[in-house]
């Protein structure tokens, strides 16, 4: 019996108890990034410097606009949520050198020279301020995004935003 | 005989393996906490500079505190951290109140209070820092209950609040000069009871002591540049700091001490 127990039954325990407490902290390492992706995102919101939900709009249409696209879905949606935050704060909270890449790419690349994921965030972020203006209506605010943007994948963007939103009229 | 020494080998590989997974794990879980925290307050930073200095000092002191008062390696770990979060609710407070000479109207006064509030929602916001909230956004918790903030007066928010209001004191603000050090030390000790936890103010004299530290007028860390001379009296957002040296100076440039940071209005 002391040897079932200490050959078998210990060990057992304690492998189980330290897998366990590894997938409690890698998980909780996960979901500590994500939410400071959210409350990162709320600064500029914060400060004023934005309209109010313009981060969560802007995070949700480059995410579909990513996926319509064939581009990375998540990182558009993480790199949208950042956009107007500083690159500084970007060094220091572990966001993944990609997505502050694209986030640089998006914010100060020349007008029509933004690729890729870049332009989808781009062309959301434009979008997501302008539906958070006072007053703004959704038929201006896809009519002044999209006039701003037409050449490159700036423009691919635009036109899959487009899509999106008539795909969304025409199933409401 | 054999094949026990073949199981217990296998069973001390697969715990060896297992612990080294935990290890791996528990350090990605500390360093998105540790980013979580240096987020923030670089946002802070960015947003308002003496803001960003003076968490940092908040903390140093709140550690010197927290030290005295024999509390273990990972309770100050948790205090530094709170202490350098206490402010990040002026992330919704505008600069231009934030560095507003002179005194706040009273609907301007709120405004800055409600950085209390939208510390703890921030906090609350992310789990691996909703234990820190608390402590970070009930630092202008009184000692005697009253006081603004959410949450209650915990045992950290006591040292944070004590920590906060001497630096607030022995540093130059926009609406006031840095105090001396003995006026700012003198202030805490008649608050102590009241608005501040004894035990806390003892245990910050008792270190300022020990180190031999000396802050405020003529002692400042950073070199403050003003268009227009702050005055040598007035109250902070804790409320303390009325006992000033007199009435301001004439508008002049007022170069205290060592790096340059411009605040304009």
């Amino acid at each position: 019996m002391t040897a079932l127990v200490v050959l078998w039954i210990v060990p057992a325990a304690a492998s189980a108890a330290l897998a366990a407490a590894a997938l409690r902290w890698a998980w909780g390492a996960r979901q500590a990034r994500q939410q400071t992706v959210a409350v990162l995102g709320l600064v500029p919101e914060l400060a004023g410097e934005v309209p109010p939900g313009t981060g969560a709009r802007a995070a949700a249409a480059a995410a579909a606009m990513a996926y319509r696209l064939g581009h990375d879905a998540s990182a558009a949606a993480t790199a949208a949520r950042l956009a107007s935050t500083h690159p500084d704060v970007l060094t220091v909270s572990g966001i993944p050198p990609d997505i502050a890449a694209v986030v640089h790419a998006a914010s100060n690349a020349e007008r029509g020279q933004a690729g890729g994921v870049a332009a989808v965030v781009r062309v959301a972020v434009a979008y997501a301020r302008r539906l958070g203006e006072a007053g703004a209506q959704p038929s201006g605010a896809l009519f002044t995004t999209v006039v701003e943007y037409p050449r490159g994948d700036e423009r691919r963007a635009a036109a899959a935003l487009v899509q999106l939103v008539q795909d969304g009229s025409s199933s409401a | 005989m054999a094949e026990s020494w073949v199981v217990a080998l296998a069973w001390v590989v697969a715990v060896a393996v297992a612990a080294a997974s935990a290890c791996v794990a528990h350090r990605r879980y500390a360093a998105a906490r540790h980013a979580a925290v240096a987020g923030l307050v670089r946002a802070l930073a960015v947003k308002d500079p003496y803001t960003g200095e003076h968490t940092a000092r908040v903390a140093v002191y709140s550690g010197w505190i927290g030290e005295e008062l024999g509390w273990s390696r990972r309770r100050l770990a948790r205090l530094r951290q709170a202490a350098l979060l206490h402010d990040v609710g002026k992330l919704a407070v505008p600069n231009v109140l934030l560095n507003k000479p002179g005194g706040l109207t009273e609907a301007e006064f709120r405004e800055v209070q409600r950085h209390a509030h939208v510390c703890d929602d921030i906090l609350g916001a992310v789990d691996v820092l909703r234990p820190l909230a608390a402590a970070a956004a009930g630092h202008h918790r009184r000692f005697d209950g009253e006081g603004y903030g959410a949450g209650e007066c915990s045992r950290l928010s006591a040292v944070v609040a004590v920590a906060d209001a001497y630096d607030a004191m022995t540093s130059t603000r926009a609406y006031r000069r840095a105090l001396p050090q003995a006026v700012a030390l003198a202030e805490l000790r008649r608050r102590a009871g009241t608005q501040f936890d004894p035990a806390c103010v003892a245990a910050l004299l008792a270190a300022l002591a020990r180190r031999g530290e000396h802050h405020g007028l003529g002692h400042e860390q950073t070199e403050v540049v003003f268009d227009t001379a702050p005055p040598a009296t007035g109250l902070g957002s804790a409320g303390v700091g009325s006992a000033g040296l007199g009435s301001a100076g004439a508008a002049e440039r007022a170069v205290i001490a060592s790096s340059a940071h411009r605040v304009r209005w």
